[in-house]
Parts: C-alpha cells; structure tokens; sequence
C-alpha cells in the first residue's frame, strides 16, 4: 500500500506538503518536510483507499532542534 | 530500464493495466533538476505534466503582491503537478521551482498524454478521474490549512 498524505504545520511557517509514503504514518511519528523535523499529532483517513493507495491527512508541529 | 514500475507508485495512473502503463511510460521523458532551479512560471504557456520520482518541487504564487512568492505547497515523490494547464489548456496558475538538488522528474507533453486518453477511451477515464481526485485532494489540504491555528 501507498500512502499520499496531506501535511499542515500548526503554527504557521510551513505552507503544507504532500507526499507518498511507503508506511503508514502514525499519529507521534516524525517527519521531514523540506529539512526540517515535525511531530505528527493527528492522522485522518480523509478519503477512502482506492486499489493500492490510501489517502491520509496528518496535522504536525515543528519539534525543537 | 522501464519506468512502469515508478508509474505503478503514482495514484494518477491508478487502475490502469501494465500494458497501459508501458504506453504512458513511452510518453515520459525524465528531467533532474537541483535546488532552487525553475520548473515553469505562473502565466508561461507551456502544458507538461509533471510526475516527481524524487526530491521536492515547492508550489508559490505571486499574488497579491507581484513582487511576492507565496509559498502554497510542497509536493514530494509519487505527486504531479502542472496538470491544470493540462486540463484547461491555459497559463499556468502558480510557479514551480525545485527544493532540493537532484529532484528527478518525469515529464509527459499535453498533446501526446491527450492523444494517447483519446486513442485508449478506458485510460483517459482513469486518468482523468485520477487527476480530479488529485485536484480535489489539494483542495482539501488548502481547506484544511485554513482551519489550523496559524
């Protein structure tokens, strides 16, 4: 399965990204997004999977370095 | 090497056969990019479709002030991009520049990818049906980027 997944930074300074990943991301996972660190703190599927994809949307803020 | 195993990865081209992938791959030439380089300009005419395989391509407008770029997305492997100007034929809506060095691209130009959906009916389906549902995922985001505490 593969994950496309919407990210939106809490907090502003990071206008969102979004990528496929190979692992379905959980919610205290980290993630780089244009070199820097983020915690995830919420995971929604927002999308039904269709065949080999799954669609998620992740809610994160920076982790301090 | 073929590429239809890359293709297999990128949900636009979800449902299609293998021997439909080999027909989209024999559009797709590759493209590398490094950081800070210019994939095409908000307003320019050009009508490619982008598939990123790896690296990062961030999406900016320069609205409201001109002078501006406004960052609006990141996208990273298995995303497209410039498929607007693909479905509508008209200038390009945003500016897209590379983020990181050696951000491999493949790329397919409109009239081919629309030559091959109007020859192969079931992949212009499935592709179309993809792309909107890719248009509207980046809607959501941009819906749901509104409603975090900034």
């Amino acid at each position: 399965m593969i994950y496309k997944v919407s990210f939106v930074v809490q907090g502003g300074g990071h206008p969102g990204a979004i990528q496929n990943m190979e692992k379905r991301p959980e919610k205290g996972d980290q993630v780089k997004l244009d070199n820097k660190l983020y915690e995830i703190v919420e995971i929604l599927e927002i999308i039904p999977a269709k065949g080999d994809f799954g669609y998620l949307h992740a809610t994160c803020r920076p982790v301090e370095e | 090497m073929s590429i239809v195993p890359l293709l297999k990865k990128a949900d636009i081209l979800n449902g299609l056969s293998e021997s439909q992938l080999e027909k989209v791959a024999g559009l797709c030439r590759e493209q590398t990019h490094n950081a800070n380089e210019t994939i095409f300009k908000e307003n320019d005419t050009s009508s490619e479709l982008y598939l990123i395989q790896d690296g990062l391509v961030e999406i900016t407008l320069s609205v409201p002030d001109p002078d501006v770029e406004e960052r609006i997305v990141t996208l990273g492997k298995g995303q497209i991009f410039g498929e607007i100007a693909l479905v509508d034929e008209g200038l390009r809506t945003a500016s897209a520049r590379c983020i990181a060095d050696s951000t491999k691209l493949w790329v397919a130009k409109r009239e081919d990818f629309i030559s091959l959906c109007e020859e192969d009916t079931s992949i212009g389906f499935a592709i179309m049906r993809n792309i909107a549902a890719d248009l509207a995922f980046k809607l959501r985001l941009i819906n749901l980027t509104r409603k975090v505490p900034g």
